[in-house]
């Protein structure tokens, strides 16, 4: 035993001694405070093993720090930027980026070089690739044969992330200016992907960010598609890192997941939706998503993947279920919700140590400030994301009306489902289909949050009234043409769960001595908490362990379908497919998950992103 | 040891060499995470004796790790992170005190004297690079809090062995700043060293 070895057992000696003895705190505080260096009482009295309460410096919006004030309803709210195929949709056309080997003439796109960072993660974390061979990491469904590995990318894009500015509100000291942001594409939120089953694309990220940042935030990135059924390589992992200077290719074979179960393309029945895409650096994923790094993605159906001509989503508001959409998306729009803090001198405030998580007294709609909206007198689907960091929300509208909720997390559910009001917490998407048809032209509504939250540990529970403002739709007397949408009585169907379960699990959220873990442990590189064999079905009991905090629970790749709540059964709403948990103070959460097609590493973490940074995260495998 | 020792660090401390290091020509500024407060300059005293400022002599321009503990630890706790972050050290080999530097810093400085820290630093054969640190009460509680090291129940919170799960690392000059569980493993922790440095 060397000298720190023996430095803990005496340690551990002492601390069975006070336990045997059945000393307290108080009868130490009495005798003095222990010198394990010494391993003698030392003979200090009055000496506490406690400190004074201290205040977090967690500080409260709108009361401990106030951003200035902003006009409401004087900015119109920015469309996300509709993205494009790469110019000609060629793949040669794609940058080759900077460093390492270029890929000449002969070394096509999806040829992994030197270029690509996934070279580099490798050279720095060898475990990456002996635990996943570069063969599958440069794409495990393209050009690999078999029915999984000929997905081959029919559509090319490249994106950028890069520094710029970005106004937040005019109204703000940096005015028309604005102050440095970073986003893809150099927007915030960044463009809004529109892509189809059956036809697999590809993205090729450049990491044009400085080594300077914005006083927070990293310049190494790994962009996570959520909540798409990709192989690992390609899901934004957070160990797998996109260094500055390069890039990193991904690659989204757009199959339903049962690929192996069903042939083809898969169950359509499991369609995603509204996605969005954002940075998971680990331990950085918080600053960096705050710095802007995220943006939409949606997946329509592959034409006629259902036999019935009146089923299916397709971007074609004449075809299938007919949900609002309009020419060139027109009425199917995406709406990035996101709260910032200022500081007094109106620059950017990220609150960079505070481990509840972090809220502001600002709230963004596709990054500008209490935005208003001109509609016209039809259907709308309105895709919502909440993009955190840490509010959790609760919609209402200002005028009463219901919102006609079509999808939770961005999977239609099989009925629409009027409420009143729903709850939204970090990282879901609600699709609701808004008809203002139903009023006359200059009516104004006002969609507002009714949720009161005071830190980042969650919602109190209480209502506010009226509540914050966050957008303003103006109903308008603009010509649209004619609306063919409908709001249809039923919608996707739910595929069955019938398949037994092979094992279950339990998760533990918990807040451990001044950390976040699950089951009682930080986050390990060096750990895959779960290895399970592709095809299979588990149930999961998801436990948040106490405190007053909410845990968004998020679980990579195929989504899960909750079987109890607090051993309550589910309200419509909550009862599709879904991808993050609402996990309360103190509540459960049981709910049923399948493995299907791909294999690899993914994680499965708390989604109030600064939990997340701070180790609430397991990796777990299919293998 | 003399009682008088453990108070009034400011007072009672004997007169000990000043070999902080001269920043006073440094053209940069203060990184922004400084002036905002998260990496405040409280005076501390280090088990080698020396005399420092937090952020102009400990962290300023540097790549450092740093955490809290308390010689008294509850369920062994501070020690096992002790271990732990031995084990890093050497896993992190010559860059220790060449462009990476520890520091664990006592939040019980009453007890936790020079003379204390420097036993306990001997006793895991502690390599250069790495410094304890004890100060004043206020001060210590002031860097904690501005780590964010707090439990928002006054209960937990007053138990100071609720603070010692996280170390924060970083890098000043790039303005870069994460945290690590020091009960993670030591190549999990030595890992964080690699995101550090461009």
């Amino acid at each position: 035993m060397n000298s720190h070895e023996k430095l803990i057992q005496r340690t551990m000696d002492l601390q069975r001694e006070i336990t045997r003895e059945g000393l307290t705190r108080r009868d130490l505080l009495k005798m003095g405070m222990l010198s394990l260096s010494s391993g003698l009482l030392l003979p200090i009295p009055g000496l506490s093993l406690r400190a004074a309460r201290a205040d977090a410096i967690c500080p409260e919006p709108g009361k401990d720090l106030f951003s200035p004030p902003t006009r409401p309803w004087t900015v119109e709210l920015p469309r996300l930027v509709e993205k494009q195929v790469v110019p000609g949709n060629d793949p040669s056309s794609c940058d080759v980026g900077y460093g390492g080997a270029l890929p000449g003439p002969g070394v096509p796109v999806g040829t992994m070089t030197g270029g690509d960072s996934k070279f580099r993660c490798c050279e720095e974390f060898p475990e990456l690739h002996n635990a996943t061979p570069y063969a599958e990491l440069d794409h495990q469904a393209w050009g690999k044969g078999g029915r999984l590995g000929n997905f081959a990318p029919q559509k090319f894009y490249e994106m950028r992330a890069k520094q710029f500015n970005h106004v937040w509100h005019p109204d703000l000291p940096a005015g028309n200016s604005g102050q440095p942001a970073w986003g893809f594409d150099s927007v915030v939120p960044g463009p809004m992907f529109r892509t189809r089953y059956g036809e697999p694309h590809f993205v090729r990220i450049h990491n044009d960010l400085p080594a300077q940042n914005l006083g927070f935030g990293i310049n190494q990135i790994s962009t996570h598609m959520h909540n798409l059924h990709s192989p690992s390589e390609s899901d934004g992992n957070p160990l797998f890192v996109n260094y500055s200077g390069h890039y990193y290719d991904y690659h989204y074979p757009n199959v339903y997941a049962g690929v192996n179960q069903y042939g083809g393309i898969g169950n359509p029945n499991e369609a995603l939706g509204t996605l969005w895409y954002h940075d998971h650096k680990l331990d950085f994923t918080s600053q960096n998503v705050y710095a802007g790094l995220a943006g939409m993605n949606c997946i329509y159906d592959a034409h006629g993947i259902y036999a019935d001509p009146n089923m299916g989503d397709y971007g074609d508001e004449t075809k299938g279920w007919r949900l609002p959409c309009g020419d060139n998306y027109e009425f199917d729009v995406g709406l990035v919700f996101h709260d910032r803090q200022f500081d007094p001198n109106g620059v950017d405030f990220f609150p960079l140590t505070c481990l509840d998580g972090a809220i502001g007294d600002k709230m963004t709609v596709n990054g500008k400030i209490q935005p208003f909206m001109p509609v016209k007198r039809r259907k709308y689907r309105f895709r919502m994301l909440n993009m955190g960091p840490s509010r959790s929300y609760d919609w209402f509208l200002s005028n009463g009306a219901s919102f006609v909720v079509i999808a939770n997390d961005g999977n239609l559910l099989p009925a629409p489902v009027v409420v009143k009001n729903f709850k939204q917490t970090v990282a879901e998407r609600f699709d609701v289909i808004m008809d203002f048809s139903l009023y006359p032209a200059g009516t104004q509504i006002v969609l507002v949050n009714r949720a009161e939250q005071k830190s980042g540990r969650g919602p109190t529970g209480n209502l506010i009234s009226p509540g914050f403002q966050v957008l303003k739709f103006v109903v308008t007397s603009d010509a649209f043409g004619v609306d063919e949408s409908r709001i249809p009585a039923k919608l996707r169907p739910l595929p069955d769960i019938k398949q037994p379960i092979s094992r279950s699990r339990s998760w533990e959220f918990k807040r451990n001595g001044g950390e976040w873990t699950v089951n009682g442990l930080p986050y390990n590189r060096n750990v895959i908490s779960a290895e399970i064999p592709e095809g299979s079905a588990e149930r999961w009991t998801i436990i948040n362990g106490g405190g007053s905090w909410q845990h968004p629970v998020h679980i990579h790749y195929e989504e899960h379908r909750m079987l109890t709540y607090n051993r309550r059964t589910l309200p419509p709403i909550e009862g599709g497919r879904k991808d993050v948990i609402r996990l309360d103070a103190n509540a459960t959460a049981e709910i049923y998950m399948r493995f299907r097609d791909f294999k690899g590493i993914y994680p499965m973490h708390c989604h109030n992103v600064v939990h997340e940074d701070h180790a609430m995260m397991v990796m777990w495998k299919i293998v | 040891m003399d009682r008088r020792s453990f108070l009034g660090l400011g007072l009672a401390a004997p007169a000990l060499s000043v070999p902080g290091r001269s920043l006073a020509a440094t053209e940069r500024p203060r990184s922004r995470a400084a002036q905002a407060g998260y990496l405040p300059n409280i005076p501390l005293l280090a088990h080698t004796g020396e005399r420092f400022r937090f952020y102009d002599d400990l962290i300023r321009e540097r790549t450092v790790l740093f955490n809290f503990f308390l010689v008294s630890c509850s369920e062994g706790r501070c020690p096992l992170a002790t271990a732990k972050l031995r084990a890093v050290q050497d896993l992190l080999g010559e860059r220790m005190g060449r462009d990476v530097f520890f520091y664990s810093i006592s939040l019980q400085p009453e007890v936790d004297t020079r003379q204390v820290l420097k036993e306990y630093a001997e006793a895991f054969d502690v390599k250069p690079g790495w410094l304890f640190l004890t100060g004043k009460k206020a001060d210590i509680e002031l860097l904690r809090r501005s780590q964010g090291f707090v439990d928002n129940d006054p209960e937990r919170d007053k138990d100071l062995s609720n603070h010692v799960g996280m170390a924060r690392y970083g890098n000043d000059r790039l303005e870069r700043w994460g945290a690590v569980s020091v009960n993670s493993e030591a190549e999990n922790i030595a890992s964080t060293f690699k995101w550090l440095t461009s």
